[in-house]
Formats: structure tokens, C-alpha cells, sequence
């Protein structure tokens, strides 16, 4: 369980807020070819 | 890059003429890093262009996959090309294949990678099987993956630096919290994706084999028949199957059946089915759990 419940880390009030701005659309495709 | 710096050259010269037109145009380009030297990297910026490179962590892993042609190492080649793209404000992201090389070593490479100032990353499974089901000696299972990406959520929360960005966990908490930033696996609609290749031949996205059930065309035949073609309407409708069969899932709004690549033995086969379903499955479970401890669904 997390200790301190108030405080939220950053990277995810970041998140939260690209949410409530309404950021739609994705990144595009994320890969390149085959491997190696 | 291979095809030389002139038909960049060229190929923004089109473009111009329809941006003319009001059509808007953004240029990506994903590489090894190798052939970066002045000119590209000139070229790069003044175009606009966004550019990720590949690499697969310290010497002590990448090295052991990634060689030239001649079989020399590649690491310190792609770094400095990597600073390069960095300083100079261009540097999209870096993708880090996760291979049976480094999949033990998640806090080593997220260590590695931010103190290089790489702060763009993307994860992205080895996955593959020979025509026996062999798993490839390279490649990871959804389970280690998991692990491995698990891990990193968890140094990425720790470092808490706001400009540190995982994409593919940057899209499951965005999911999770009610938005719509989906990297492509997650759209379920990966019949949006085309790769043409060098002779003009129109195939689905590449991270699928190069096979004849899906050739769609050739580009100089025009869009319309492309998308009207046998293959191309087969090739979408199994998608649209592939995703029915997954949507009784509690993760289905998030995951959509997850990469096409991942489907064995292959996506046309009755029995086909999502090997990183499970790995899936474990990474949603976590993140969400920690979303709720922090109270934030």
C-alpha cells in the first residue's frame, strides 16, 4: 500500500491533466521493420 | 536514409506543393543512426522533421545484437548521433528493443538512458517464432515483458521527472484514467497503417511478414484500389474478427487485441491467438491498482 496517498507523483498528474485537456489522438506507428 | 539525401530532397519538394494546398504534412523518421552526419542532421532540422533512433540500451547489450554489416559494434556510433539529434532539439524518442539480452535488466538500462538525457522512450518486445513455434533466441515472452515494463513503471514513478516519458506507459495510464492517447496497438484499427516499399508496393503495417495475402497494390494504382483490393478488404475484416473475439475481456476498451504482430501462429489462422495477452493482462492490472492506491480512479 502506499504510504502517503497525497502525494501523487507528477509524471502521473501529468497524465491526468493531458486527460482533462482532451489530448485525442496517439503517437503514430511505434516500430520500424523486422528485428534485429 | 539509405535511399540518399536527394530524395528526401525531392520528396519535400512534393510535399510543398500540396501544403500549398492547405494539407497539412509532418515528417517522422525512425533510425539507426548510423548514416547521421552534418548534412542529414541540416537537413532534419530545417525540414522539420522529427527522428527516433533504435538502441538497445549500454554497449554491454546493445553491442551483443546490434553490428554492421562488417560485425563491428555499433554503440558508440548511434549515441553520438543520438546527442547530436538531441542538441540540436530533434530527437524524438529512442526505441529499446526488449530481447532475452536485456530483459533481466530494467533499472540498469532506465539508468542508462536517463543519464544520456534520453528522456523519449519506447519499449518494444522482441517477439517472434520460427514456422515450428520456436520461440526466437532473441525474443521475449509476454510474461517477461511484463516484468521488464512493470519494473521500469515503477523507476519511472520513483524519478518522478515530469519530462521522462514511457510511451507505452504513458498510454495505458492515460487509458486507464479515461482519455484517448493510444499508442497503435491499442487502437484495434491497424488496417490504417500501410508500408510502401522501395518499387512502389503497397503492404499493412511492417511490423507483419511481407507476405502475398498482404499485398494490397501498388501505390502508382492509386488509394481507392488499394483499400477496394481483395486482399486489403480480407486483410481489414479479419482485423475487425480479431478484435470481436477479444471484446468479452474486461481490458478490451484498452487493449483492442494489442499489435497484430503478436497474433500466432498467424492472424488469418481459426485458432490464432495474442501471445502478449497474459503479459498484457499483468501490466494493466498493476498500473491500474497503482492509479487507485494514489486514489486517482
Amino acid at each position: 500500500m502506499i504510504k502517503n496517498k497525497k502525494r501523487k507523483p507528477r509524471v502521473l498528474l501529468m497524465v491526468q491533466k493531458s486527460v482533462k485537456v482532451g489530448l485525442a489522438s496517439g503517437w503514430g506507428k511505434g516500430t520500424g521493420g523486422s528485428y534485429p | 536514409m539509405l535511399a540518399g539525401i536527394d530524395f528526401f530532397h525531392q520528396a519535400i519538394e512534393f510535399e510543398s506543393k500540396w501544403v500549398k494546398t492547405g494539407k497539412e504534412i509532418f515528417n517522422a523518421i525512425q533510425t539507426n543512426g548510423i548514416l547521421l552526419n552534418k548534412n542529414w542532421l541540416d537537413f532534419f532540422v530545417s525540414n522539420f522533421f522529427n527522428v527516433g533512433v533504435s538502441l538497445d540500451g549500454s554497449p554491454k547489450f546493445h553491442n551483443q545484437i546490434r553490428k554492421s554489416i562488417s560485425g563491428n559494434n555499433s554503440f558508440d556510433k548511434i549515441i553520438n548521433s543520438i546527442h547530436l539529434l538531441n542538441e540540436a532539439g530533434i530527437l524524438s524518442n529512442v526505441i529499446c528493443c526488449v530481447s532475452s539480452v536485456n530483459y533481466n535488466y530494467p533499472e540498469e538500462i532506465f539508468n542508462f538512458f536517463v543519464s544520456q538525457g534520453i528522456k523519449k522512450l519506447k519499449f518494444l518486445p522482441v517477439q517472434g517464432r520460427d514456422k515450428n513455434g520456436k520461440v526466437l533466441s532473441y525474443g521475449v515472452t509476454g510474461e517477461q515483458y511484463a516484468n521488464f515494463l512493470l519494473t521500469i513503471f515503477d523507476l519511472w514513478l520513483k524519478l518522478d521527472d515530469p519530462e521522462v516519458e514511457i510511451r507505452e506507459i504513458k498510454s495505458i495510464v492515460n487509458l486507464l484514467l479515461g482519455g484517448n492517447f493510444r499508442e497503435c496497438i491499442f487502437t484495434g484499427e491497424c488496417y490504417k497503417y500501410f508500408t510502401i516499399y522501395p518499387d512502389g508496393s503497397v503492404y499493412s503495417c511492417d511490423s507483419l511478414p511481407k507476405t502475398k495475402f498482404l499485398y494490397f497494390g501498388n501505390i502508382g494504382e492509386g488509394l481507392d484500389k488499394i483499400v477496394s483490393s481483395w486482399n486489403f478488404v480480407r486483410f481489414r475484416d479479419r482485423v475487425k474478427e480479431l478484435k470481436e473475439k477479444c471484446c468479452g475481456c474486461e481490458w478490451f476498451e484498452i487493449c483492442r487485441d494489442g499489435c497484430l504482430k503478436d497474433w500466432w501462429p498467424d492472424i488469418f489462422d481459426p485458432s490464432a491467438k495474442n501471445l502478449f495477452c497474459r503479459g498484457f493482462k499483468k501490466i494493466f492490472t498493476k498500473i491500474r491498482k497503482t492509479l487507485k492506491e494514489y486514489q486517482m480512479i
